[in-house]
């Protein structure tokens, strides 16, 4: 349905995206992660016609966003980063307006308006002041002018920051229905609970390009060692930490300071017991071990060196 | 069509939604121009500007224009020599006079100029005026010194009978009517008013589109602009539709001024046509100037700041606050390359010389130069790069 081809942006020497591959089919949830500044709000420009690829086409259903961008446009809702509404505008009024920019008659907008409050949750605060709402408010009715004109493709460039947990469950919630109807999904977030939560499938940008992708269980499986073991030890010696990589299904462990150590297994449990045994009969003493179950942060942390937050 | 209909729609209903458009927008100019309309015009007699006449010619024809200037009821009139009523200007004790030089008599017989020259002191806001009218008197005057000639040289009668015989109005009735459609003594009464009413209405119609223009930078800065290129509108449609925005709340802005001038203040506005075309032209000028300030700013307070700084410096020299007569000449020289003034100038052509859209061509067409390279700077850095 949409496809991103190699697509490539330059701003002066720095090149804010390199390459950029990817592919979504109808009606599935896909998820662009990445820290702030990885390029993913610049692929989103490119897909939405805003700014112009370097290099690269992007297709929907064949057609190059470059030689028909109003027909594609026609089939995208963007919902924007920033709350790109009108605040002294009442809530309804925020709707028609962009309903209308989206192709709708007047009519069709009043009729629609109605199942869009509802959709995101704010049919009684249809006539107050955007500027009186709260920020998750903000954030809904921000999503709900992307949906006035029922887009096949739905863009959200990180629709959660800075909005309390209530908002951004709706918000959630409103997505995955939004999913499960049938719509298509794009989602940028730097926030890896929502892209597993909400995507069949992800893409983890970093520096401009597409480091990984695929199912979280593909992801997962990339995951050198599989799960961390995070262990914090007193009194430790070479030979205890020797006798720690020997065993079996420990395929790195690796010292972070301070005592804090981060061992990468296969089968966490039966070894997380193996562990804790060859640590004590080497006079290490164990301050504390949890184990931390693979996830796209770990893979992230993993292929970089970096937090997603950082 | 709809989209630019949707955004002209949107624009206009956030400009009459918030209560602080109305004080700028009509507040504003209706106070400045009582504030600054009753400081210049005076009130009552007390306020009628004095006029000397300097008759050097002490002829019958210069004392019936003598005679003429004291019966108008738009000046005080006295008598004096040409170095007194020179004083007296100077010391700004008289507003102007009104020199007849010796041959004024024998020049009109010869039909010849008249040797009559008018002086005004700068201050003076209705000095053009003034002079229309008593030229006016003069060209009267003149027609009665021909016929009066002919009519000496037809009978051989004395020249102070012939003159005398001429120098009679006719009475109510007679054969030929005339009908003084330039510069009659109530439409230059108005003439204070008018300016400061016109000038006014000019500047704050520039603040007002200047606020408008710089919501463009308010919706780049919130992301709007980015979303209205994402819908499938053409930008040419989003520029548009603001253009019209701007031009139609600039257009419901004026034409309420001169409404209301017209009602309260008795403000003259002149041909309908001519106004509809001046107007409609400065506004998109106006609209022209505000995107292009627009351009070279980053936010809608730097706009502001710059945009009233520009638009109040060039509505003082272009004449909008007081008479630019009273402006040293440089300045007056500067004034032409301002908008304001062509717009002045305009506006005084169809409401004090009751001009119409041909006399209005000249301001119209540099008006017009002005929009066009304004408007295309404009456009280009705020909405196209």
């Amino acid at each position: 349905m949409l496809d991103v081809m190699e697509l490539s942006k330059r701003y002066g020497d720095r090149e804010v995206v390199k390459n950029v591959s990817f592919h979504i089919d109808q009606g599935e949830a896909f998820g662009l992660l990445g820290p702030n500044g990885a390029g993913k709000s610049t692929t989103i420009s490119m897909i939405c016609g805003l700014i112009a690829s370097d290099h690269g086409d992007i297709q929907w259903a064949h057609q190059s966003i470059k030689r028909s961008p109003v027909l594609i446009k026609k089939k995208i809702g963007l919902v924007p980063q920033e709350i790109a509404l009108y605040p002294m505008m009442s809530a309804k009024d925020n709707l028609l307006f962009w309903g209308e920019m989206y192709g709708l008659t007047r009519r069709e907008a009043s009729q629609r308006l109605k199942e869009v409050l509802a959709y995101v949750g704010l049919e009684a605060r249809a006539k107050d002041k955007v500027e009186t709402f709260s920020g998750g408010m903000k954030r809904r009715i921000n999503i709900g002018a992307a949906l006035m004109h029922r887009p096949e493709l739905l863009i959200m460039d990180e629709p959660t920051v800075g909005i309390d947990p209530q908002s951004r469950n709706h918000i959630l919630d409103t997505v995955k229905k939004l999913n499960e109807e049938g719509m298509t999904i794009i989602y940028t977030s730097h926030y890896m609970e929502e892209v597993e939560m909400l995507c069949d499938r992800v893409a983890i940008m970093d520096h401009g390009e597409v480091i990984a992708d695929g199912t979280h269980q593909d992801l997962r499986q990339r995951l050198v060692g599989g799960t961390m073991v995070h262990a914090v030890l007193e009194k430790v010696t070479h030979e205890g930490i020797a006798a720690i990589e020997q065993l079996p299904h420990v395929e790195e462990v690796v010292e972070k300071g301070e005592g804090q150590y981060e061992i990468f297994v296969q089968h966490p449990h039966q070894t997380l017991s193996r562990i804790v045994t060859a640590a004590v009969q080497n006079g290490i003493m164990i301050s504390s071990i949890d184990v931390k179950e693979p996830n796209l942060e770990s893979l992230f942390l993993q292929l970089t060196g970096r937090s997603l937050r950082d | 069509m709809r989209r630019i209909g949707a955004i002209a729609h949107l624009e206009l209903k956030r400009v009459f939604q918030n209560p602080q458009s109305y004080l700028i927008m009509f507040g504003m100019p209706i106070l400045f121009t009582v504030i600054f309309g009753g400081m210049l015009s005076g009130g009552g007699e007390e306020g009628k500007p004095l006029v000397a006449v300097v008759d050097e010619d002490q002829t019958i024809a210069s004392a019936s224009y003598l005679e003429k200037v004291q019966a108008s009821s738009l000046f005080e009139v006295k008598t004096l020599s040409r170095e007194e009523a020179q004083a007296d200007l100077d010391g700004q004790s008289l507003s102007g006079y009104v020199w007849i030089q010796p041959s004024f008599e024998t020049s009109l017989i010869e039909s010849e100029s008249p040797n009559v020259s008018f002086f005004f002191h700068p201050s003076v806001e209705n000095s053009g005026s003034f002079q229309q009218v008593l030229e006016n008197q003069l060209v009267e005057v003149n027609h009665r010194v021909v016929a009066a000639s002919e009519y000496q040289s037809v009978t051989g009668e004395p020249w102070e009978t012939a003159y005398e015989k001429m120098n009679v109005d006719q009475p109510a009735g007679s054969g030929v009517q005339t009908i003084d459609v330039i510069a009659n003594e109530a439409a230059t009464e108005m003439d204070t008013l008018t300016a400061r009413s016109t000038g006014f209405a000019i500047m704050f119609v520039m603040i007002a589109m200047l606020s408008r223009t710089g919501g463009l930078l308010e919706a780049r800065r919130n992301g709007v602009w980015d979303r209205l290129m994402s819908t499938p509108a053409l930008k040419r449609d989003i520029v548009f539709g603001y253009v019209l925005a701007f031009f139609l709340i600039g257009w419901i802005q004026f034409g309420l001024l001169m409404v209301i001038s017209s009602l309260v203040f008795g403000v003259y506005w002149g041909s309908m046509l001519g106004n509809v075309i001046l107007v409609s032209v400065l506004l998109l000028c106006t609209i022209g100037l505000g995107l292009a300030i627009a351009g070279f700013v980053k936010t809608s307070e730097q706009q502001s700041i710059l945009g009233n700084l520009i638009i109040i410096s060039t509505c003082m020299i272009s004449g909008v606050y007081w008479p630019k007569e009273i402006m040293p000449s440089f300045m007056q020289e500067i004034a032409a390359f301002i908008p304001q003034t062509w717009a002045l100038e305009g506006f005084t052509e169809l409401a004090v010389r009751a001009g119409t859209l041909t006399d209005i061509f000249l301001p119209i067409v540099i008006l017009l130069a002005f929009t066009v390279v304004l408007l295309s700077i404009g456009v280009h850095r705020t909405a196209w790069k």
